[in-house]
């Protein structure tokens, strides 16, 4: 009785404390007036125009405008001055990003990958006039080109790069997080760039472009009376390494209706398992998403058990569908409303109408089976 | 007499809250309930991203303000966890000094003074698990954290808040014991021993140190923690050099946390001995 009388007594001040703590706490998820984060990316409003942004590893910058004081606090290199008008950036995945911004032909000026390796025309047209520059190979990045490239930010994934940017004065922020990207982040990592271009209405309109499209997606999957089984990730001679189930690939393939097999993996993008989990859940998937493709040897369903013979004991290998990714898929994420329709069109071509293939192609059962590949 | 009767009321008024907020029906209500508050938890992270990550490096204040209030629909339980946490605290609080309290009184009239000392064990421990407590609020909410210091071999960097910095001299692998039927678990490090030159604000030597995973250096009022290395196998990692990254963090709350775990340890001997003392009362008596 006594306690009861003490619960109603203590409910106030508790709700009142818990307002107080959450005072404006009526913004949608991931977002306050001043506050936003893309998974463990993040943006936060300072004054006078400065912003704050964390990166991939939660390193702070501040992104003060051009011309104006920076803020105190900050290391020299932990200063960039926005619009950023030169960058260099490693990963396809972050031109690609550049892209969607529209800035890519304004502000890139260095990779870290030859031009052969390159399907952006923007970046080929780049390298061809010289505006872009190779800069080398990630671990062993020439320093005099990217000094000659005087870039104003480095967008990478390799943080042993950072005492050296920091000994040349150049920002870096790295674009990689340590658990990998759900869904909403990997839609909305190109929010978390806008602000460093003052592209952020191109960034808002590609976040509504992707989001229209899940959303469709996810309402047409509702639909499906079977869910097939998929597993996205590649097994090499010696290793293998898969999607986690944390990954927005996992959360995707959910909401398109299938099941993903590594839903209890977690961890980051491209995590290593032992081979076999790998065989386990692979004797019961329908559909199988590969790492490589086709410029890297794996021709068909054939080559791939001849590089691994354990290979050919999970059930896409043989009574199922092998996708490998073309050349132009790691550089098209400026196109993701796209690779999500393809994606939900090979999990469920019953319920996604047929489309031209852009970024997948179905691995053949043999060299020359004569069972073309749908590239 | 109206004042008298006033005073009164309220001084009845104050006796019951007290009484009601070290009640036993209290505690088991709030452990009910932070039951129940840990599996909304449990189902919240279970199905999204994990807005908690940055807690370590930000503390409870600013992380309230930007990650916890920017995805309630995930942090929201944790909020009330907090909640009821610090009712708990006040919990064992007033029914340890409610019980004190007796005690104090019966041995004013009765209890020779070890016994009394015996006796005051578990209450010892109760106050010390909020000392703990404490020591955990106050570490995320003044800790000064210094996360990301990425030193590849021969690079250095500020140790902060002091003027004082490290330089990397060096790390070896530990890697795990190969079996014969998975050779592979050899080439796999588990563990690097790092050697760090700590220097002062002009660059001199002041001493060299070393640290690991769960083996932090302490330097200064601060300690270093190794957060992650590359390469983690044999023969090379993902590309890129190889380095190491460490965390630095001064952390007031580590005094309390130590005092906490003393007077357990001291009241949980106490215990001991009051149990075997009161077991040998019987025997004699038997």
């Amino acid at each position: 009785m006594k306690t009861k009388v003490f619960a109603r007594r203590a409910a106030a001040p508790i709700l009142a404390a818990a307002c107080l703590l959450l005072h404006g706490c009526d913004a949608p998820s991931g977002k306050t007036e001043n506050f936003v984060n893309f998974g463990e990316f993040s943006v936060k409003g300072l004054p006078n125009g400065v912003k704050e942004v964390t990166d991939g590893i939660g390193r702070k910058l501040a992104l003060v405008p051009r011309g104006q004081q920076a803020p105190e606090g900050y290391e020299k290199t932990e200063i960039v001055e926005i619009p950023v008008q030169r960058v260099a950036a490693y990963s396809g995945f972050d031109v690609s990003m550049l892209k969607a911004l529209g800035v890519v032909r304004d502000v890139l000026v260095g990779v870290a990958k030859p031009k052969e390796e390159w399907t952006i025309p923007e970046v080929l047209a780049g390298m061809e006039s010289g505006k872009i520059v190779y800069l080398g190979e990630p671990e062993s990045i020439n320093l005099e080109e990217l000094t000659n490239a005087r870039p104003q930010l480095v967008m990478t994934w390799d943080q042993a790069i950072i005492p050296t940017l920091n000994d040349l004065g150049i920002p870096c922020i790295i674009t990689t997080t340590p658990v990998a990207a759900d869904l909403n982040a990997r839609m909305r990592f190109v929010q978390f760039l806008a602000p460093f271009f003052g592209r952020e209405k191109e960034a808002d309109a590609f976040v509504e472009r992707v989001t229209r499209t899940v959303a469709n997606i996810r309402a047409k999957a509702a639909e499906a009376k079977e869910r097939p089984r998929v597993m996205w990730g590649d097994i090499y001679e010696k290793r293998v390494m898969v999607e986690p189930g944390n990954c927005w690939v996992g959360e995707f393939i959910r909401l398109a209706g299938a099941n993903y097999l590594f839903d209890d993996v977690y961890g980051s993008a491209c995590i290593e398992i032992s081979t076999e989990r790998f065989l386990t859940s692979g004797k019961d998937a329908d559909v199988f998403f590969t790492y490589r493709g086709a410029n890297v040897g794996l021709t068909s369903k054939e080559a791939m058990v001849r590089m691994n013979p354990a290979a050919g004991r999970i059930k896409p290998l043989h009574d199922g569908d092998v996708e490998t990714p073309l050349p132009n898929y790691a550089q098209s994420a400026d196109k993701l409303d796209e690779i999500l329709e393809e994606v939900a069109s090979i999990v469920h071509p019953d319920l996604f109408p047929k489309k031209e293939r852009k970024f997948f192609a179905e691995l053949p059962a043999t060299d020359g089976s004569g069972k073309a590949s749908k590239q | 007499m109206a004042v008298y009767s006033m005073t009164t009321s309220t001084t009845t008024s104050i006796t019951k809250i007290w009484k009601a907020l070290g009640s036993i029906d209290f505690a088991v209500a709030l452990l009910l309930a932070m039951v129940a508050d840990l599996t909304w938890g449990f189902f919240a992270l279970r199905f999204s991203s994990n807005p908690f990550r940055p807690l370590n490096d930000l503390g409870l204040l600013e992380w309230a303000q930007t990650y916890g209030r920017a995805n309630l629909g995930e942090t929201l339980w944790f909020f009330l966890l907090l909640a009821l946490l610090f009712l708990l605290a006040m919990n064992t609080f007033v029914c340890t000094t409610i019980r004190v309290d007796a005690l104090a009184r019966r041995r004013a009239t009765s209890m020779p003074a070890v016994r009394f000392a015996l006796k005051l064990a578990p209450h010892v421990m109760h106050y010390a698990v909020i000392l703990m407590l404490l020591g955990a609020l106050s570490s995320y909410l003044f800790t000064e954290t210094t996360p990301n210091n990425i030193l590849t071999v021969g690079a250095g960097a500020r140790i902060r808040p002091t003027d004082y910095s490290m330089r990397l001299e060096g790390f070896d692998l530990a890697f795990r014991e190969a079996r014969p039927w998975n050779p592979r678990r050899g080439s796999r490090a588990v563990d690097a021993n790092v050697r760090l030159a700590l220097l002062d604000a002009n660059g001199g030597l002041v001493r060299e140190g070393t640290l690991s995973l769960n083996h932090p250096l302490w330097f200064e009022g601060c300690s270093i923690h190794l957060k992650d290395f590359d390469p983690q196998t044999k023969g090379g990692g993902m590309g890129g050099k190889p380095h190491v990254n460490l965390i630095v963090r001064k952390d007031p709350g580590i005094r309390l946390y130590l005092a906490g775990t003393f007077f357990f340890v001291a009241g949980l001997s106490m215990y001991v001995c009051e149990w075997i003392w009161t077991r040998w009362k019987k025997e004699e008596k038997s």
